[in-house]
């Protein structure tokens, strides 16, 4: 048990916080090959300039499919990052798929749009694939960083994780179309206290066998009463719902405190047995 | 390599190779010189 790290899934190394780093948009790819646009449209209406507007317009579309598989590859890779477990990424390599189309690309504009040598044409399509490899960087492993020290693999906690945060911004929604003051700030305390339960499953992914049904099944319920409650509110004052309504937030302010207090209480017994493991190994050794 | 460094030169590479060629494209189109395969060497020849 004490050799179990608490956090089983694989957090952020010093080479994935690098990657975090700000990269500039892929509209530095969409950008740069406009005047070939532009070539190979007045390519187009002069006479005998048809190799060049072929040439420069097919550059021009690969380049820009190129600029569209790095945004998604980097979108991808946003998405990835936003939490502090690292998800598995797309199986396809994006990013890597536009630098080879981007060079393709530079290649093909070279030789038939700017009429360069074959040797140049291609020179200048490896220095762009590897320009824009070395500033869009790579793609996030492909590899599953599963967990199965803990039973559940990033993968689940990440989706579980997203399906919450979906279900608080429902909530929060439906909060801004509840007009009364009490009821709002209950909601928003109870907003407060699940993203706390989120944070600490973020933490340690194995408190999710305790959070599971919290996030699950609790939060949906919480969902679908503030929904029905804002809907049937607009409808006028009913004394007798809100008194209802209120009753469910505290059941639900209820949940949150003793599911905050299960993952507390979690952690103590955890470290109760590792401070007895830990006792009995130095009576065993003499100390 | 430094991330930050890696960066620069690679921004430098992909706007010297992308807009090289893209400019290049616009010059070969506007140019009244038309050469038998369009070639910039050819046109200044």
């Amino acid at each position: 048990m004490s050799e179990l790290k608490r956090g089983g899934a694989r957090k952020m190394n010093s080479d994935d916080h690098n990657r975090r780093l700000p990269r500039p948009g892929a509209w530095l790819l969409y950008l740069l090959p406009l005047p070939m646009l532009f070539g190979s449209l007045i390519a187009l209406f002069k006479d005998g300039k048809a190799s060049v507007a072929i040439g420069a317009g097919v550059a021009f579309a690969i380049v820009m499919l190129a600029a569209t598989l790095v945004r998604k590859g980097s979108e991808i890779e946003a998405q990835a990052m936003r939490r502090k477990i690292v998800r598995r990424a797309s199986t396809i390599p994006y990013k890597l798929l536009g630098a080879i189309t981007l060079g393709v690309g530079i290649c093909i504009g070279a030789k038939l749009g700017s009429g360069e040598s074959l040797f140049m044409s291609l020179l200048l399509g490896v220095v762009a694939s590897l320009g824009c490899f070395m500033v869009y960087g790579r793609d996030p492993a492909r590899t599953a960083p599963d967990a199965p020290a803990i039973g559940v693999t990033s993968e689940e906690v990440l989706e579980i994780l997203n399906e919450a945060d979906n279900k608080i911004q429902a909530i929060e929604a439906a909060r801004s179309r509840i007009h009364n003051v009490e009821l709002k700030d209950r909601l928003s305390n109870i907003i407060t206290g699940v993203r706390e339960v989120m944070g600490i499953v973020e933490e340690d992914p194995r408190d999710l066998r305790r959070a599971r049904k919290f996030l699950r099944v609790y939060l949906d319920g919480a969902q679908r009463v503030t929904e029905g409650y804002a809907d049937s509110h607009k409808y006028g004052e009913n004394s007798e719902l809100e008194d209802n309504f209120r009753n469910v937030l505290t059941t639900i302010e209820t949940v949150i405190g003793e599911q905050k207090q299960k993952l507390s209480e979690n952690n103590l017994t955890e470290l109760d047995v590792q401070i007895e493991v830990l006792q009995l190994q130095l009576e065993k050794e003499g100390v | 390599m430094p991330e930050k460094l890696k960066k620069v030169i690679g921004v430098v590479l992909l706007v010297m190779s992308v807009s090289g060629v893209s400019c290049g494209s616009l010059l070969n189109a506007v140019s009244s010189h038309t050469a038998s395969d369009g070639s910039l060497v050819e046109r200044i020849k």
